[in-house]
């Protein structure tokens, strides 16, 4: 009893002390206590106890030991520990390949879903700025009217770039398409103008050649260009001697100076730029994005007046400066410039932001944000229903392997040692998972990189996996593990011993199918989230197709050309589009053509200030910032858009001493001449331009399907000087079947034109959709695979309830039950679980839909349709997951399950 | 080879560990023997835990060794006998001669126990 005591407490010493004297050490204190008598005996024993584990645990604390242990103890023991019970898993695993597989398969397909999300989301709003250093970048914007950020004009950037005290560089640049010749065939390019400095600015080191020299920047010197890596790789097979030889752009030469290294894309998020020109070549090669044009007093180039503001700036801050007095910096020379050029920098200032802080425009940001969240939210629980499949299948396979713990609770594992058993297998599931799940997050988001948005220009997305995304793939592939690990590794951790030795584990597991239900349960409640969102979608995206776009598209064919740019002078561009209009309307089956700069649904969203006498607008000085257009006589009637008062612009309206005109829409004329007439008032544009209102059109959509109506306002384009047309022509035919003729006719006239865009008009309906289609299809398909996985959950509960029930079953049926009544039996059961799962689904469904309110189209948050679809759809998979099981149920043949066991 | 330590390098011993060294300084000892001696010789309570967290140190630092001690008492074969290594006797006469020169040092300093004298 002492002797046994004392072994008990001789624990407390560390393993080494242990063995070497503990015996010894043993036969003392027995000895010590045996020498006394009485309750001078007791009173030993307590004080030599009291002893023994008080110098054991110094003993202990001298070697900074932890606590009691039965191995052998060393600083490298936990992971030993660990990898030892990653062999014993892998081991497990290896002895079943049907679970494993099924496993390691559902997190596959979770984590690399959620990565593939996350990895599009990386490279739109997460991933720095390709530059070095890049927290110490910039990105100034000009302010506008109404303080929107817009974008600084080149003089504005010489000016702030040679005066600036608080930046260590400043750089400008823009997005541009370039028509680049390969042969006989002319390739829209995505690239970007820059200022001479860009690439020394960003700190990025070129792959090959010098770069541009200073002073490129000027329109009469030698035209330059740097290419991407993978044009090199490309078009030149990666050879040195591709810096020098020419790139043809516009007929014109351009010499190759450098190549930009492999993983630089360019400043655009998500775009991967190839082509980089200097700002001397604006004339030449068409910037897009945003464009700020108020009057400039002087300047017959694009980069000698003021308010042409194309450029984004970015600049790298002087060491040591705040962005605060960066900020503080360019205000006094912004002020200085607006002194000193009050016409066309009349209230504008810098606005200096984080580079890192700021993706593709900061009101683009904010819309992209949501977004994001939303499809992150998606694949998180098509993750969690797969999650709860794998913990569903743990607690399964913990019954069957309730002998195996029981048997090691036995012999003396602790509950923490199995618990840390059977998370390193969880774990080590999830990171298979999880890796397996990369490879196809590689292959993913390369075709994801390859989906082209119906734009007419082909633009290289760059969504490839990066570090940040290989560590979220890491973490959730751990968090995963953690999350469908613990529970079951908990429950299986406490087995009862002794029916679980004599193996009728079976008899206990009452509690464990209570578990695995409510898993179910809660998989069905996600499944039907993803799937009620997935119809919100749809419905939604059903009814922006639907919706009435003011005028007939589908008779409709644009040519979109940057005249500007394919004419030397406005006298050739006159000429080329009176002939193309001519020879057009000669083609059979065309109704009508005109032009436009702006087509309804283009990207360019062309706005200007706008005055009318008596209306205050929002802009500063009270003018109106307004979508405007301007448009040939002869477009009402192409398009088919009513002319509700007053008349459309017509014949009369070209030359240069006619009085300009203009054609108001009527949510303009209901919102600035609320009881007015608006025929016969005046609209001013900045400062000069003076137009008289002679008609109202009926409203349509402008920017994309399904807005809310906004003013518009369309200006007459033989009367104002643009360099940008698309030509619009009505067939009483086939819209897609013209569209060749069209482009044959032009060419003839222009050979080598490359066109922005030549397509019938229904494909520039199609890209404003775009987002709602992309949308739709990646619920539904998340939603599809949800129900999948929550389908395979339900039928492995359904189908192990009917296994274990067997013998009741055959009593049942030998006592009388008919087989209809055990099949109505197994299936009440799944639509229980079922049922369950609506219940809960109810709220969280109804929160989902009113967060995605503000996606939706026509249609509400709580539409019922969507929801009943829904319902019928996971009650049709749930009938689905409990016929088999039921089948199997009925054909249980009683005398057999009687005699089993 | 085992490095050469200094004996000094372990002073100052503490008053449980100098008692040990003195005790197996005359004879080999089993741990009951020397718990037992050093009761007796010092009137203190030693307990047998932190006996052997002192012999254990001692053998880390090798300044005991463990030897079988059969051929002692032939009572008990299993019993480990405890005995002085070199190093370990070099270390007790360092700790006497350093106690001597204290002990001096007090006298000197007229720090003598009136009770004795």
């Amino acid at each position: 009893m002492v002797t046994f005591a004392y072994r008990c407490l001789l624990t407390a010493l560390p393993i080494s002390s242990r063995a070497r004297v503990g015996e010894d050490l043993l036969d003392t204190l027995v000895a010590d206590v045996a020498s006394a008598s009485g309750s001078a005996a007791i009173g030993r024993f307590f004080a030599n106890a009291t002893d023994l584990v008080r110098s054991g645990l110094a003993e202990r604390r001298q070697r900074r030991l932890p606590g009691p242990t039965h191995t052998p103890s060393g600083p490298m023991e936990p992971i030993r520990r660990v990898l030892n019970d990653a062999r014993v898993a892998l081991r497990s695993f290896a002895k079943a390949p049907g679970f494993s597989a099924v496993a390691i398969l559902s997190i596959a397909l979770g984590i690399g879903l959620n990565t593939t999300i996350f990895s599009v989301v990386n490279a739109l709003l997460l991933r720095p700025v390709p530059a070095t250093d890049p927290d110490r970048l910039v990105t100034i914007f000009t302010s506008g009217y109404g303080n929107e950020l817009s974008s600084s004009s080149y003089p504005d950037f010489v000016d702030l770039a040679s005066s600036n005290t608080t930046l260590s560089g400043l750089a400008a640049r823009t997005l541009m398409f370039a028509g680049v010749e390969r042969g006989e065939s002319t390739a829209i390019t995505v690239g970007e103008i820059v200022s001479p400095n860009y690439f020394d600015v960003l700190g990025v080191r070129l792959a090959a050649g010098r770069g541009f020299a200073a002073g490129t920047e000027r329109p009469d010197v030698a035209p330059t260009a740097i290419i991407s890596h993978r044009m090199w790789m490309r078009d030149f097979g990666g050879h040195a001697d591709a810096v020098g030889r020419d790139l043809i752009i516009r007929g014109r030469k351009y010499a190759i100076v450098g190549v930009a290294p492999a993983q630089f894309n360019g400043l655009a998020a998500g775009v991967s730029a190839e082509l980089w020109v200097p700002a001397g070549c604006v004339d030449d090669i068409e910037p897009v994005g945003m464009n700020d044009s108020s009057p400039s007093p002087s300047g017959s180039h694009k980069n000698e007046r003021r308010g042409q503001r194309y450029l984004m700036l970015v600049g790298r801050l002087a060491r040591g400066v705040t962005i605060a007095q960066a900020q503080a910096n360019l205000h006094t020379l912004m002020a200085g410039i607006e002194h000193e050029y009050p016409q066309s920098n009349e209230n504008r200032d810098a606005i200096v932001m984080r580079a890192n802080a700021v993706r593709l425009l900061p009101g683009v940001d904010g819309a992209l944000a949501p977004s994001a969240a939303v499809l992150m939210a998606a694949v998180g629980l098509v993750l969690l229903v797969a999650c709860s499949n794998i913990a569903s299948l743990l607690l399964a396979r913990a019954t069957s392997r309730a002998k195996e713990m029981a048997l090691r609770v036995a012999i003396g594992a602790t509950r923490w040692q199995i618990v840390q058993q059977l998370l390193v297998e969880s774990l080590l599931l999830s990171l298979i998972g999880g890796a397996t799940g990369l490879v196809l997050v590689t292959w993913l988001a390369g075709l994801l990189g390859r989906i082209q948005p119906p734009m007419q220009i082909s633009i290289a997305f760059d969504f490839a996996p990066d570090a940040r995304v290989f560590v979220f793939t890491f973490l959730l592939a751990t968090a995963t593990g953690l999350l469908f690990g613990l529970v079951p590794a908990l429950k299986a951790s406490r087995p009862n011993l002794v029916p679980a030795l004599k193996g009728e584990a079976e008899f206990i597991r009452t509690r464990r199918v209570t578990m695995r239900s409510a898993l179910v349960a809660g998989q069905m409640a996600m499944s039907m989230v993803l799937l009620v969102v997935a119809g919100l979608f749809f419905r939604s995206f059903l009814a922006a197709s639907a919706t009435d776009v003011g005028f007939d598209v589908n008779r409709l064919v644009y040519a979109a050309i940057n005249s500007s740019k394919e004419f030397s002078d406005s006298a050739s561009a006159q000429r080329f589009f009176e002939d193309a209009e001519r020879r057009v309307r000669a083609l059979p089956g065309v109704v009508s053509v005109a032009r436009t700069d702006r087509l309804p649904f283009a990207l360019t969203n062309n706005t200007s200030v706008v005055s009318i006498d008596g209306v205050r607008g929002a802009a500063e000085d009270g003018g109106i910032l307004a979508d405007v257009s301007n448009v040939s006589h002869d477009y009402f009637a192409t398009l088919g858009i009513p002319i509700v008062a007053g008349r459309a612009i017509d014949a009369r309206d070209r030359g240069a001493n006619t009085q300009p005109v203009v054609v108001i829409n009527q949510t303009a004329a209901r919102k600035y001449f609320a009881n007015q007439d608006p025929l016969g008032r005046h609209v001013r544009v900045g400062k000069t331009g003076d137009f008289i209102i002679v008609g109202v059109s009926a409203d349509h959509p402008v920017r994309a399907v399904g807005e809310a109506p906004r003013p518009y306002f369309q200006f007459a384009i033989d009367q104002t000087q643009v360099g940008f047309a698309n030509l619009v022509i009505r067939t009483d035919g086939s819209a897609r079947d013209l569209t060749p003729l069209v482009r044959r006719e032009l060419l003839a006239l222009q050979p080598r034109m490359a066109f922005l865009g030549l397509e019938p008009m229904t494909g520039m309906v199609d890209a404003t959709l775009f987002p709602a289609r992309a949308a739709m299809v990646l619920l539904g398909c998340f939603g599809a695979l949800a129900t999948v996985l929550a389908v395979v959950g339900l039928y492995g509960v359904v189908s192990f309830n009917v296994a274990r029930q067997t013998r009741d079953i055959g009593i049942r049926m030998a006592l009388g039950a008919g087989r209809g009544r055990v099949v109505a039996d197994v299936l009440r059961h799944s639509g229980t679980l079922v049922l369950y799962g609506l219940i809960a689904d109810g709220v969280l469904a109804v929160g989902a839909a009113q967060v995605l309110s503000g996606f939706l189209v026509g249609v509400s948050a709580l539409d019922p349709v969507s929801y009943a679809a829904a319902a019928l759809v996971l009650a049709v998979a749930a009938l689905m997951a409990g016929v088999v099981p039921a089948h199997r149920a009925a054909t249980i043949d009683p005398i057999t399950a009687l005699r089993r066991q | 080879m085992p490095p050469i330590t200094r004996p000094e390098s372990f002073l100052p011993l503490t008053p449980v560990v100098f008692d040990i060294l003195v005790t197996l300084a005359t004879a080999d000892q089993h741990g009951y023997a020397i718990l037992n001696e050093l009761r007796e010789r010092t009137g203190d309570t030693v307990r047998p835990g932190s006996l052997y967290r002192a012999l254990n140190r001692l053998l880390e630092d090798s300044l005991i060794e463990q030897v079988e001690s059969s051929a002692r008492s032939g009572t008990d074969e299993r019993r480990r006998c405890y005995r002085l290594t070199t190093l370990g006797r070099r270390v007790a006469e360092a700790e006497t001669a350093r106690l001597e020169t204290q002990v001096r040092s007090a006298r000197a300093a007229q720090l003598v126990s009136r009770r004795r004298s």
